[in-house]
């Protein structure tokens, strides 16, 4: 991926993680069922945007490493 | 042999092997301030990563993570929000400090903040902030290793006995090795947190209620106001949506101001480095689901704790645990605590010497490394003075202290990517901000939607800065380029000569 494209991936990406983790995006997401993985679906919602963020880091790591390569 | 005593010989044994691995760590680095403050700028990615893991996850993570999970139930959730989010801004601000510190020789977040904005009135107001948001941070650490101390010896070593045992190995390695000494503990002490969180997180549910899922469908059944956000305050009465969101916005925005985490922008060996660190960060904030689990652990549990934050050890104690695995969850603890104290009794004396004295008086090297030993000292102790007379005052004064870190945020991401901020717009942006945030803390019920002082204060700060800077002269594009990008330009002045750029 360019690097522009992860940069703005990221961008979006956290802008959306503080959209739902407040008030009101997070409200259709609090909620006790499903449980998941033995968790509230109230404690699994923000634990899988933690999981997410390591994904989108190391998308933006390797687009970085690249341009560098690249010059 | 007692089962206490065990324990304590466990504890000890920790404690032992963390002072040899300090003393050890500091022999690495040169005599200089850089080496004292920064380590020769030398730290590779295991380091990095577990430096700064184990400074964020303190002992208020550890014992206030379950007490809030068990007696606020989804309030605590927030802490798990808002870690990734605050450090994100670090994959980019954090390379690009690192770099500034290689090319000017900065050690602390002040200087490269003066170095954009030159006034020495800036730099005492930075070291006098950072000064009163550590001592309350210090003494909840402090605070943390008495009560983890006195609550698994059964009283046998008292709260002021556990604090000054624990403090004083800091002590002595903070001294012997500076930030080196800090980051190798670190290591240490990040592995032990881990696996003793992951460890009881899965060991308690599953011994107590048979699992995590079943759990959870008893808490669901009973208290189902637990599971769902807000969660309570502390009273036990719902909590807010405007407290609760604003919760994580205010301390993600303040997260990497803390002096002690944004300094260590100068200990990677390079760009990379520092990119990896934050890439890899989420990966050790999961850390919080095991602790929050042990809290919800207790909320079922038929007998309660003395109070909230002894949870963890309360349950502990009484789930027939052996005393080798109940002296490992002290140690644990103890590292929570101590890998946090460590680094803000380091950045504390380096900040008051590098940005509270340096720009005043002409201080050589030499003098500046033995000053900041005889300040680690005298913070440690008064810190352990404070933490040992009044303990109960903690949540006012932690409070105070997140607000006055959140008005540090806007004067650097002015300083790094902002060209027309000018001097005059920082420091008139920094004095309104926390004017704000304190009439807010003073006035709680002044507070629009019951939204955090600390964001309150960097609205003001941000507008007062913007109004400010652009009413006032511009700076030479000579000088802003070295620092928000462009042409380079020759380095400015730090220190005595600073006022006269």
């Amino acid at each position: 991926m360019r690097l522009r494209t992860a940069r703005r991936l990221a961008f979006a990406f956290f802008a959306t993680y503080a959209i739902v983790q407040t008030f009101p995006g997070v409200l259709p997401f609090n909620r006790i069922r499903p449980l998941i993985l033995g968790l509230p679906f109230s404690f699994f919602w923000p634990t899988v945007w933690v999981a997410a963020a390591v994904v989108i880091f190391w998308v933006l790591g390797r687009a970085e490493a690249r341009a560098r390569r690249e010059g | 042999m007692d089962r206490w005593q065990i324990i304590t010989i466990v504890v000890f044994g920790y404690l032992a092997v963390t002072l040899l691995v300090g003393l050890l760590a500091g022999r690495r680095v040169s005599g200089s301030v850089t080496g004292y403050v920064a380590a020769d700028r030398h730290f590779g990615l295991i380091a990095m990563y577990f430096v700064t893991g184990a400074t964020i996850f303190s002992a208020f993570a550890f014992l206030g993570g379950p007490g809030w999970a068990y007696s606020r139930g989804a309030a605590s959730f927030y802490i798990l929000s808002y870690g990734v989010l605050g450090i994100a801004p670090w994959y980019f601000a954090g390379p690009k400090a690192g770099r500034l510190g290689r090319r000017f020789g900065y050690v602390t977040q002040a200087q490269l903040v003066v170095g954009r904005f030159p006034s020495r009135a800036l730099s005492l107001v930075f070291a006098l902030a950072s000064l009163a948001a550590f001592i309350p941070y210090l003494m909840v650490q402090m605070s943390g290793a008495g009560i983890v101390f006195s609550a698994v010896t059964d009283g046998h070593v008292p709260f002021w006995l556990g604090a000054a045992l624990a403090y004083a190995v800091v002590l002595v390695y903070v001294l012997a090795g500076g930030v080196s000494a800090v980051a190798w503990t670190n290591v240490l002490q990040g592995v032990f947190m881990l696996v003793v969180a992951w460890a009881l997180g899965l060991y308690i549910p599953s011994r107590l209620y048979g699992g995590i899922g079943p759990m959870f469908e008893r808490i669901a059944t009973e208290h189902p106001d637990l599971l769902l956000l807000p969660g309570l305050d502390a009273s036990g009465a719902p909590w807010s949506w405007g407290a609760y969101s604003s919760a994580i916005l205010a301390s993600a925005l303040g997260f990497l101001m803390w002096p002690h985490l944004f300094m260590k922008s100068y200990t990677a060996r390079d760009d990379d480095t520092l990119r990896r660190t934050v890439i890899l960060f989420p990966t050790f904030q999961l850390f919080l689901i095991p602790v929050f689990i042990i809290g919800f652990a207790g909320v079922l549990f038929p007998d309660p704790p003395a109070q909230p934050d002894a949870v963890l050890p309360h349950l502990i104690l009484n789930t027939g645990l052996p005393a080798l695995v109940v002296g490992l969850f002290c140690a644990g603890a103890l590292s929570a605590s101590m890998s946090t104290g460590d680094a803000l009794l380091h950045g504390a004396a380096s900040i008051t010497v590098e940005d509270g004295l340096s720009p005043f008086l002409a201080l050589s090297d030499d003098t500046r490394r033995r000053l900041m030993r005889v300040l680690v000292v005298g913070t440690g102790a008064l810190a352990y003075y404070l933490a040992i007379i009044q303990h109960k005052t903690l949540v006012w004064l932690l409070l105070t202290a997140y607000g006055l870190v959140d008005q540090l945020a806007p004067p650097v991401y002015a300083a790094l990517y902002w060209r027309r901020a000018t001097t005059p717009g920082v420091l008139a942006g920094l004095l309104a901000g926390t004017a704000t945030t304190i009439l807010f803390l003073l006035r709680p019920e002044w507070r629009p939607f019951d939204i955090h002082e600390g964001l309150l204060g960097a609205v003001v700060n941000t507008a007062t800065l913007i109004a400010v800077s652009l009413s006032t002269t511009p700076q030479p594009t000579s000088h802003t380029a070295a620092f928000v990008g462009g042409e380079p330009a020759p380095p400015p002045a730090v220190g005595v000569a600073a006022e006269t750029v």
